[in-house]
């Protein structure tokens, strides 16, 4: 089972766009974590006897700004990691940083404790500054670049997040091509899905896949690549004939995200501000909640009539839970702008993919038919 | 109402039937009775109906041709083996197997028969 802490609910950004919540002075206290790994691991060890299989397990940090509470991020690491040797369980780490306290002593110790580090940058500073202020209202993006120096290069453990949005769109491109250029190697777009797209963005939209399509070509062909989650996942999926389960996230059932307050949720999108106890599935004082857990489960998925028949339905990801009901406010039914964010997508990869085949480039070969899925 | 694909055609026709489209009517359940729907984005789900299979192929069609291309390389390198570069490209029917720039990421593309002589001054047409 992957658990996910949320450490805190301050941030020291106010990014327009922030799925998170509200932001206030609110920490999980130690106790609170390590009940919550001791839960999570216990689960793992129980899943992994039930269907034979070797436990593994992903422990990610995530808030509000989780280098906030980075005492309480170490010590949890710790003895996560103490505890999933202890048991023969197999740990990833991760955490979601908005990059403004990564300085070369946290990127080190991530790097040495094996984490995978998410950097929420929206890319050059033209656009990064739109969207992201800090607390006081000012620019963030010198602040949180500056971090970048330590996530260079193809074995970099880290990858730039950018959030897409109607106001910054049309900048994407741009900031694509600054951020390889920086040889910033893996780059994911995290669309902003619970706002109104009107048809101007959606046409920039597809204008900057197009261009950024175009890089991604470029690196290819010059045995640079480069990793775009949403190029990336269409061509996997059309290599491997749809998502496979393991392409699936957890959302309840192998994956668990912990508030503050150890309430679980689903996923951390989903944790808000911890005021819907419609959407909690558990405690670490009380273990899951059955009821609503199991409610969950039979939910996922996506009951919209129209994607029964659609061609592309095993190469969209119609049944992301927490996406789902962020734009819709329901589990199961996907919205029109995901909808059209998965075809634009496919269209895009399918170019790609099919100029990069067809000119035989070999890192791509290696990447999408004889390595492994990543 | 207009497909969001024409909408970023952009006339202006769609544009504006773009803008005046519903929202999703989403009924109350127990998992949203105390969310509000104050997020609906403002298009609907539409099915793709001009899907054209992607120009690349997936895996098992991949390594399908890759082990055909490997057989026909391993053919040809056995007959090279017996006999001159003219009587293999006659003994396997004009088939001659490309080499890829690399084994293991080969582009497969069919063996193609022996192109013919360009046709020269006072050929017959060929029936």
């Amino acid at each position: 089972m992957d658990v996910t802490l949320c450490l805190t609910h301050a941030c020291n950004m106010r990014c327009d766009y922030c799925y998170a919540g509200p932001k206030f002075a609110r920490s999980m206290s130690w106790d609170t974590a390590r009940r919550a790994l001791d839960f999570a691991f216990a689960h793992t060890a129980e899943q992994a006897e039930r269907t034979q299989h070797d436990p593994e397990s992903q422990l990610g940090f995530f808030g509000g700004e989780p280098l906030l509470e980075w005492n309480l991020l170490k010590m949890a690491t710790e003895y996560a990691v103490a505890e999933a040797g202890r048991i023969g369980i197999r740990l990833k780490r991760t955490v979601t940083t908005n990059m403004t306290l990564l300085g070369e002593e946290e990127a080190l110790w991530l790097r040495e404790n094996g984490f995978h580090v998410g950097l929420s940058l929206d890319g050059c500073a033209k656009m990064h500054d739109l969207v992201r202020r800090t607390s006081d209202g000012n620019p963030s993006h010198e602040i949180c670049a500056r971090a970048l120096d330590f996530f260079r290069g193809s074995d970099a453990n880290g990858e730039v997040i950018l959030v897409v949005d109607p106001r910054t769109v049309e900048l994407l491109a741009e900031s694509v091509a600054w951020l390889i250029d920086g040889n910033i190697r893996r780059i994911s777009f995290s669309p902003n899905f619970t706002v109104a797209w009107n048809p101007v963005a959606l046409a920039k939209w597809k204008h900057a896949y197009t261009l950024i399509g175009d890089l991604y070509v470029g690196c290819y062909r010059n045995n640079r690549p480069v990793n775009i989650n949403v190029f990336d996942g269409k061509i996997h999926a059309r290599v491997n004939n749809g998502y496979r389960p393991c392409d699936r996230c957890g959302f309840g059932e192998n994956e668990i995200t912990v508030s503050t307050t150890g309430n679980f949720y689903p996923c951390e999108r989903l944790v808000g501000d911890d005021s819907n106890a419609a959407l909690r599935i558990g405690h670490v004082s009380d273990g899951f909640y059955s009821a609503p857990r199991n409610q969950f489960l039979a939910n996922r998925g996506n009951v919209v009539a129209e994607c029964s028949v659609c061609p592309v339905r095993g190469r969209c990801v119609n049944w992301c839970g927490c996406v789902n009901y962020a734009a819709t406010g329901f589990i199961n039914r996907v919205s029109g702008i995901v909808c059209y964010h998965e075809r634009l997508c496919i269209e895009a990869a399918d170019r790609v993919g099919g100029i990069l085949f067809e000119e035989n480039i070999p890192a791509f070969i290696d990447t999408f038919y004889l390595g492994c899925h990543r | 109402m207009c497909s969001i694909y024409e909408a970023t055609g952009a006339t202006s026709g769609h544009l504006s039937q773009i803008r005046n489209s519903s929202v999703h009517h989403v009924e109350k359940s127990r998992l949203t009775s105390k969310w509000q729907a104050t997020t609906m984005c403002n298009m609907d789900v539409q099915r793709v109906k001009d899907f054209t299979k992607p120009s690349y192929p997936d895996r098992k069609e991949f390594l399908r041709n890759r082990n055909l291309l490997g057989a026909v390389l391993l053919g040809t390198g056995l007959v090279t083996s017996a006999c001159n570069k003219t009587e293999t490209v006659h003994r396997t029917q004009g088939i001659v197997a490309q080499p890829a720039r690399r084994l293991s990421g080969v582009i497969l593309e069919s063996p193609q028969p022996a192109k013919e002589a360009p046709p020269q001054p006072g050929d017959k047409p060929s029936r």
